[in-house]
C-alpha cells in the first residue's frame, strides 16, 4: 500500500490521500473513510468528497476550532489534520459492509450516437463491433462522480480500449453520452464541452435535482452496459434508486 | 413590490451563498463571485446576509421598478442610476414605482449585487436558488435573466422602525437613499492588485524558477474569463515529473496549471475534481475580492502561512458581524 498524507487544500479543505492509482482497494479506503467520517461526524466539517485515492473534507475553521480544542499557536487546520491522523489510525471496516449495488445501463451504440467509435475501432486495430463486445465484457466501478453533476468517472476498461482524450474537445454532446478516455469510461449526464470519445448513448437520465437523490449513481457503485438497438432507446424505463 | 429587467447587460443572474454539500455528486458550489459585496447589499436591505439576491457583471443592465420597491446596491463593475441620476452605493433605497434603474460603467471591478428587501424569490434547487446554467439550476427556469423577467420578492422582508422610514423620503428624482450604511473606505468591492496564497498540493513539483515566477509576475486575467475561472496570462509554469495525474478535488479559490504551463484561477462555478497540479489557493479571506477582476486586471500572488490565512478570514468575518450590527437597529425584530 502507498503511504497516505494528510494536506491543505486552502485554508478551508484537507485532503487525505492514500495514493496516486487506480485501484479497487484505495477506493475502497477511501469511502470507508466517508462512511467512518458520517456515522460519527465532526463539527464543523460540511462536506465530504470521495475521488479515486482522495477524500477531501470541507469545513467551516470557526465552527472547528470551537469545537477541536489544540495547543495555542496549532492552527485550525493543523488541529483538524491531526485529529483526522487519529480518526485514521483507527482500524475501519474493510469494504462496504453490504456488497456494491450493481445496476445495468442500456446503451446504443448506433452510428448516430457513437460519434467517435470508428476512431476508436481504428486506434485499437479492431473493428467497430468488437470494440462494442469489450466495452461490454466488464463490471466497472464508479470511483467518483465529478466534473459535472452526476458525471461518473468509471473503470478499468480493458487495456485494448484505452485511448487518449480528443485533442480539441467537442463544444457540446448530448446527454446519455457514453465515453472512453484513459482506461475510464463516463457518461454526460449533461449537454456539456466533451473531451471524452463518445461511443455510445444510454436513454436512461443520470442527474435530475427534482429527484432524492438527485445523483443517479455513487461512488462505490458497480456499473454494466447493455446493449440496444434504436428501437428500445425511447423505451426502456429507469428505476431510480 | 417587483423589478421588471428591462436590458439585460451581460448575463444577469440570480445568486446566493451557494449550493452547498453535493460536491460528492459532482455539483459545484456556485454562488455569489464576490460574497462580501452580496452579503452587505442583503444586510442594507435587513435581509438574512445568504438571501436571494441579483449578480450583475460590468454594466449594461437596466431594471424597471413596477411598485415602491427598497434596493441595495454594492460592489464593482457598474454604478447605479435611478431616473438618470446618480445613487449611492452601500446604502438602503427606497425606490418610487416607475423608476428606471440603469447600470453605468464603473472604473474598476466587474460584479455588483443588487439586494431587494425580503430577498428575490428564485427556483430553489437542491437547496439553492443560485443560478447554475449547465444543469438548468436556480435562479429563473435555472438561466440568465431575459428583457421582460419579473424579479419579486421571495418574502415580505423585515420592516424598518418607523423612524428609519421617515428619514428615507421619497426625493423628487423618484428616490430616496438612507443616511447611514456602509463606511465605502472600507468597501470591498474593488478588485485587488495582491492576494495572498498558500502553497497548493504539488507546489514542489513545480520547478525553483516557476515558483519563483509565480511569486515574482504580473498575472493578467484572460479574455475568456468566467464564473468557472480565470485563465490567467504570464510566464509559463511547468510541472515536473507528474505525469497524468488522477483526479481529485479542487475548489474555489485553487490556482491549478493546465499542460501548457498556464495558471487558471478557479471561481464559483468550478468544478468538483481536477486532474492538473495545483500550485496554489488563494486565502479565503481574499478571494472575494477576486470577484472584482475583469479580463486585461492585473494580478500578483504573495506566499502566506495557513496562520495567517486563517487570522485573515477571522478579520473578514469580525468585520461583517460588525456591518451586521450597524445596521439590525434599524429594523424591527
Amino acid at each position: 500500500m502507498e503511504p497516505w498524507r494528510i494536506y491543505a487544500l486552502g485554508d478551508r479543505a484537507l485532503t487525505v490521500s492514500f495514493g496516486d492509482t487506480l485501484s479497487d482497494l484505495l477506493s475502497e479506503t477511501v469511502l470507508s473513510l466517508q462512511q467512518a467520517l458520517q456515522a460519527d461526524p465532526i463539527p464543523g466539517v460540511e462536506e465530504c468528497v470521495p475521488s479515486y485515492a482522495t477524500l477531501t473534507l470541507y469545513y467551516d475553521p470557526a465552527v472547528v476550532r470551537a469545537s477541536l480544542p489544540g495547543p495555542p499557536g496549532l492552527s485550525v487546520s493543523e488541529r483538524l489534520a491531526s485529529h483526522l491522523w487519529q480518526r485514521c489510525q483507527q482500524p475501519t471496516p474493510t469494504g462496504s459492509a453490504s456488497s456494491p449495488r450493481l445496476v445495468e445501463i442500456p446503451v446504443c451504440y448506433e452510428p448516430d450516437f457513437g460519434l467517435d467509435l470508428d476512431l476508436v475501432a481504428v486506434h485499437a486495430g479492431m473493428t467497430v463491433d468488437e470494440v462494442i463486445e469489450l466495452h461490454l465484457s466488464r463490471t466497472y466501478r464508479v470511483y467518483l462522480i465529478g466534473f459535472v453533476p452526476g458525471f461518473p468517472y468509471m473503470g478499468v476498461t480493458d487495456p485494448r480500449l484505452d485511448i487518449p482524450r480528443r485533442a480539441e474537445p467537442r463544444q457540446r454532446v448530448a446527454p446519455g453520452s457514453v465515453a472512453l478516455a484513459g482506461r475510464q469510461t463516463g457518461i454526460y449526464p449533461l449537454e456539456t464541452p466533451a473531451g471524452w470519445q463518445v461511443i455510445g448513448r444510454t436513454p436512461w437520465t443520470l442527474f435530475d435535482a427534482k429527484r432524492t437523490p438527485a445523483c443517479w449513481l455513487s461512488a462505490g457503485m458497480e456499473v454494466r452496459f447493455r446493449r440496444i438497438g434504436l428501437e428500445d432507446f425511447a423505451s426502456t424505463s429507469q428505476p431510480w434508486p | 413590490m417587483a423589478l421588471r429587467m428591462v436590458k439585460p447587460g451581460w448575463m444577469p443572474a440570480l445568486q446566493d451563498a451557494g449550493r452547498k454539500g453535493h460536491r460528492a455528486q459532482g455539483m459545484p458550489l456556485s454562488g455569489a463571485m464576490d460574497p462580501d459585496a452580496y452579503r452587505s447589499a442583503n444586510l442594507l436591505c435587513g435581509n438574512h446576509p445568504d438571501a436571494v439576491a441579483l449578480e450583475l457583471t460590468l454594466h449594461g443592465a437596466s431594471l424597471m421598478a413596477e411598485a415602491e420597491v427598497w434596493l441595495a446596491h454594492v460592489g464593482g463593475g457598474s454604478l447605479l442610476y435611478i431616473n438618470d441620476v446618480p445613487a449611492p452605493m452601500g446604502r438602503l433605497l427606497r425606490v418610487a414605482p416607475f423608476s428606471l434603474l440603469t447600470f453605468q460603467p464603473a472604473g474598476r471591478g466587474c460584479r455588483s449585487y443588487l439586494a431587494m428587501a425580503g430577498g428575490f424569490a428564485a427556483q430553489i434547487d437542491l437547496g439553492s436558488g443560485s443560478t447554475y446554467a449547465p444543469a438548468r439550476l436556480g435562479g429563473v427556469q435555472g438561466r440568465s435573466l431575459q428583457a421582460g423577467d419579473l424579479l419579486t420578492p421571495a418574502a415580505p422582508g423585515r420592516v424598518l422602525t418607523a423612524r428609519t422610514q421617515l428619514s428615507i423620503p421619497i426625493g423628487p428624482d423618484g428616490w430616496g437613499a438612507a443616511t447611514w450604511g456602509m463606511d465605502v473606505r472600507l468597501d470591498p468591492a474593488t478588485a485587488p492588485d495582491t492576494v495572498r496564497v498558500l502553497a497548493g498540493a504539488e507546489w514542489e513539483a513545480f520547478s525553483t524558477e516557476a515558483r519563483q515566477a509565480f511569486l515574482e509576475a504580473s498575472f493578467r486575467v484572460h479574455p475568456d474569463a468566467n464564473r468557472m475561472g480565470y485563465p490567467l496570462q504570464g510566464p509559463a509554469l511547468a510541472a515536473q515529473g507528474l505525469g497524468s495525474m488522477r483526479s481529485t478535488a479542487v475548489c474555489p479559490g485553487t490556482i491549478q496549471v493546465t499542460p501548457g504551463g498556464t495558471p487558471f484561477l478557479l471561481m464559483s462555478d468550478a468544478q468538483t475534481v481536477g486532474g492538473y497540479p495545483r500550485v496554489a489557493h488563494i486565502f479565503s479571506a481574499d478571494l472575494p475580492a477576486c470577484g472584482q477582476l475583469r479580463p486585461g486586471d492585473d494580478l500578483r500572488f504573495v506566499l502566506g502561512s495557513i496562520s495567517e490565512a486563517e487570522e485573515a478570514l477571522e478579520g473578514r468575518q469580525q468585520w461583517f458581524r460588525g456591518l451586521e450590527a450597524s445596521v439590525r437597529c434599524r429594523f424591527d425584530a
